[in-house]
């Protein structure tokens, strides 16, 4: 080959690689720009994605405490149970699967079988918070079938636990199926109690499968905060107790009561009745009213009325409601008008039963008037021309000074949701629009709507020497090692009237409770003060009824501020006198004994008390008998022996001063029985005649000191069996028919 | 006798001096870089013995060597393997821990909700034939006063400046 054509080729040859090399690496160079600057964060994802594993881990959600450090809500880990339809194949296998998680996760069949149906869908869920034994046994189902580990799956869930169930439950809410509160406190602080989620990043080889720790990155979970309520179990327990036994023997339709303690503005107990379940809370939880709801044909008519049954059970009736106070307001008037010098105490009154302004004649519940009296007396009666006449003498701009002071005009800003709030000439009079008429009706607490917080955070003010304070639910917040990360401080919002006049209104609703309409709701040993209202639902109709009570205790130096509202009362008796003050009187006796108050008692309140039984066994028949007859006790014994053996009731337990102690000579002796008598409707005399004439004994529980005074309820319900000497708890109450 | 079918080192293009069947070309110029020829060396009997265990040797440090790789390379994944296997152990552990800790959460609860107030009540009145505290069951202390030491008789020690004193 010729020189010339041999380079030429060799030229060639160079030119052919370096194209090839400029194309090559060209392309190189694109795809290497491509990758990193111009699709970069793209194909980062991608890699990302494809070499990393990134998990949530969930962050557990904060618990929540009473007062003293009892759990009342929890979360824990618990699981999803789901299927894969499109993987079914066969209807024996739908069959089996429908029978098996129907069963085990207490399921209708038919339900789980339609799911199973679901042959286009690659992923139903069948049931959410399923917890660990159950969760076991589906794996264990899904093990023993072959092919079922496609069709069965299960993943990780959350639970929160509430253990009393409905205690509390319209405070505390509820959480959704995602772990996120949805109503009450769990609402409220849902941010504080849900924590910070964490992740854990792992590398992940070519195979997809996780490489070890040192190729992870872990981002610890924060668990939410802790809240410790000032909500008391034990206090919340009295007041729930007692609220539902005032639905029941009232037939209301609700009972809702709040317990404040007097310096702090704590609430110490908030319940609403009936309530419903927090670990079931879809379920209507009042059984007439699902009875009701089951009978209901129509689907959508059903679905609204469930779905309406429901949101009325969540309902914190205590913040999220609004009434008209009725008569309890008059305390409010009594302040305002004591405070400017307008009215005292002593000063002498005429209550001719009605009162004249303008064009309007307003009437006392005692429509032939309570005649001569004074201002004590006339709050005592809960005469309304009284007030109506220390209202006018305040004037409007004075009236509306003090029922803005109070708190009327505002929300209280109790750390609850949906507190009701106050619209001007909706809800009440505005300034520019309460008129002579309209600040009349309101001096007696008509005519313009209060939510129950709102009225015992005014009354409280008045046992609390005149400081307004902001209620409150949560004391304190928590870490996960218990750490105090923060401590509610208690607010004073002002100073609503001075100490002086705070307590010279003490006195005088002390005497209402101890002689006026609040009878029902004296406690002996326990100075009790307080109010009483009763107010009409005139939205609803003439004859529909709230029934309250709101006071303090002691009234000397007050402890805590009870409010108890009786909602449409259907049994007969209507006033707060009658239906909420023995309420109150049951709750507030039970809260000053577990508050370890020591009980003062009058010489009067003295001379009423039980006897204690003295200690018979091992003495002498006649020995005992003599020393128990000297008391004033009735002997009855059994047995042919000398000696006492056996006492009912033992020594110790205090008798009314004709009570019944029964004497066994022979221990081993079979205990007489007998039937318990019906003693409700019974006057105490009367009540006592009966026990001891049946061989039972009472032990008198409420207001006994006046003649009219009759059993509503005894702890033993009539014609059961009890041993002779037993002691049944009767309580008593007046009938106060006045509207108070 | 042991070295006598030995290879020498030969030089190989002696062998052209018996001559090639091929046609024979033009002699060709050699190339300007041609590699130098090699020196024949003729190497005793002891040099070659040296020779040859150095070559052993050297062919046994390297063997060592690999075998030291290999058995590190091998310990290197069994460590990895080991550490993978504990990974996956820690793993299960931990999430066995949340499992029983959920369950104790779960039976804690269940436990609070079978002694929940309403029950003890009712099963200390009802079963237990219980009754609530009455006010006269109570002694009230009233500890307003303060914490107070009242010293019984006896030995009263003084300080030496109080003893000191006594005597003036």
């Amino acid at each position: 080959m010729p020189k010339a054509k041999r380079n030429q080729l060799k030229n060639r040859a160079i030119i052919a690689l370096l194209f090839t090399c400029i194309l090559g690496f060209g392309a190189g160079a694109y795809g290497l720009v491509n990758v990193g600057l111009i699709n970069g964060e793209k194909y980062k994802l991608k890699a990302e994605s494809q070499q990393l594993s990134d998990t949530t881990v969930t962050a557990l959600r904060g618990t929540i405490y009473d007062a003293n450090m009892n759990v009342l809500a929890q979360s824990a880990d618990a699981w999803k149970i789901w299927i894969n339809p499109s993987k079914i194949s066969s209807d024996e296998d739908r069959q089996t699967i429908a029978q098996e998680l129907s069963t085990v996760l207490e399921l209708d069949y038919d339900t789980v079988l339609e799911k199973c149906s679901r042959s286009d869908y690659a992923y139903v869920l069948i049931k959410s918070q399923v917890d660990y034994d159950s969760k076991t046994q589906i794996i264990e189902f899904r093990q023993s079938h072959k092919g079922y580990n496609q069709i069965i799956g299960t993943e990780e869930d959350v639970k929160r636990y509430y253990p009393y169930g409905k205690f509390a439950s319209s405070v505390l809410g509820f959480t959704g199926s995602d772990d996120v509160g949805l109503s009450g406190l769990e609402y409220f602080y849902n941010d504080t109690l849900t924590g910070t989620q964490g992740r854990l990043v792992t590398a992940k080889n070519a195979k997809q499968i996780k490489m070890s720790s040192d190729y992870s990155a872990y981002y610890e979970a924060e668990t939410g905060l802790n809240l410790q309520l000032t909500i008391d179990q034990v206090i919340q327990y009295y007041l729930d107790t007692a609220l539902e036994e005032a639905v029941t023997l009232n037939n209301a339709n609700y009972g809702y009561g709040i317990i404040m303690d007097v310096e702090t503005g704590a609430i110490l107990a908030m319940s609403t009745k009936p309530d419903f379940d927090a670990n079931d809370p879809y379920k209507v939880a009042d059984e007439v009213k699902a009875t009701e709801l089951e009978a209901i044909e129509d689907p959508d008519e059903k679905s609204k009325a469930t779905s309406e049954a429901r949101y009325s059970q969540w309902r914190n009736r205590s913040i999220c409601d609004s009434y008209e106070p009725g008569s309890v307001y008059k305390c409010i008037t009594a302040a305002a008008g004591l405070e400017e010098g307008v009215v005292t105490p002593d000063e002498m009154f005429n209550c001719t039963g009605s009162y004249e302004v303008l064009d309007r004649t307003f009437h006392c519940s005692h429509r032939a008037g309570h005649g001569v009296e004074d201002f004590t007396t006339s709050m005592m009666n809960s005469c309304n021309p009284i007030f109506i006449e220390v209202a006018q003498r305040l004037g409007a701009d004075t009236f509306y000074k003090y029922f803005e002071a109070f708190g009327f005009a505002e929300k209280t800003g109790i750390d609850l949701p949906a507190e009701s709030t106050p619209v001007a000439d909706v809800t009440y009079h505005s300034r520019k629009r309460l008129n002579a008429v309209a600040m009349a009706s309101s001096s007696f607490g008509q005519t313009f709507q209060a939510s129950p917080i709102q009225i015992i955070t005014a009354i409280n003010a008045i046992a609390n020497d005149g400081k307004l304070m902001q209620p409150y639910v949560v004391g304190s917040m928590l870490d996960s090692e218990g750490n105090k990360v923060f401590e509610t401080k208690p607010i004073q919002k002002r100073q609503v009237i001075s100490k002086e006049t705070a307590d010279i209104l003490k006195v005088m609703m002390e005497k209402v409770v101890s002689g006026g309409t609040a009878k029902n709701a004296y406690v002996p040993g326990y100075r009790v003060a307080g109010k009483t209202g009763t107010s009409q639902k005139l939205t609803i109709g003439e004859n529909i009824y709230i029934a309250s009570f709101c006071g303090f205790a002691p009234a000397d130096n007050p402890r805590i501020s009870a409010l108890i509202v009786v909602d449409e009362p259907k049994n007969g008796s209507i006033t707060g006198g009658s239906v909420a003050g023995p309420v109150a009187a049951e709750v507030i006796t039970n809260v000053m004994k577990y508050l370890n108050v020591e009980p003062q008692y009058t010489d009067d309140e003295l001379a009423k008390l039980d006897v204690k039984t003295a200690k018979a066994v091992g003495k002498t028949v006649a020995e005992a008998k003599k020393e128990l007859e000297s008391t004033g006790f009735t002997v009855k014994v059994i047995g042919n022996g000398d000696t006492v053996a056996k006492q009912v009731p033992a020594a110790g337990q205090t008798l009314p001063k004709n009570g019944l102690v029964v004497l066994y000579t022979d221990k081993d002796a079979e205990p007489q029985t007998v039937i318990v008598p019906d003693l409700t409707g019974l006057t105490v005399a009367e009540a006592n005649n009966t026990a001891i004439a049946c061989g039972l004994n009472i032990r008198r529980v409420g207001y006994t000191s006046a003649a009219n005074v009759t059993a509503y309820k005894q702890n033993v319900d009539s014609g059961s069996d009890a041993q002779m000497g037993t002691v049944i708890t009767v309580s008593f109450r007046t009938e106060i028919n006045e509207e108070d | 006798m042991a070295y006598a079918n030995r290879t020498e080192a030969v030089d190989m293009r002696k062998s052209n001096q018996y001559g090639s069947a091929a046609p024979k070309r033009a002699p060709q110029t050699a190339p300007k870089h041609a590699a130098p020829r090699p020196k024949v060396v003729k190497k005793t009997k002891a040099e070659l013995r040296a020779e040859e265990r150095r070559s052993a040797s050297k062919a046994i440090k390297a063997l060592a060597i690999c075998a030291v790789f290999f058995t590190f390379i091998a310990f290197q994944i069994f460590s990895q393997v080991k550490v993978d296997e504990l990974d996956r152990q820690i793993d299960s552990v931990n999430s066995e821990i949340e499992v029983v800790e959920s369950e104790n959460t779960r039976l804690s609860m269940e436990i609070d909700s079978t002694i929940s107030l309403d029950k003890v009540d009712s099963y200390a009145q009802n079963v237990l034939g219980m009754v609530k505290v009455e006010n006269y069951q109570v002694s009230y202390i009233d500890l307003s006063g303060g914490d107070a030491v009242i010293q019984s008789g006896g030995k009263v020690h003084q300080s030496l400046w109080e003893t000191i004193k006594m005597y003036f």
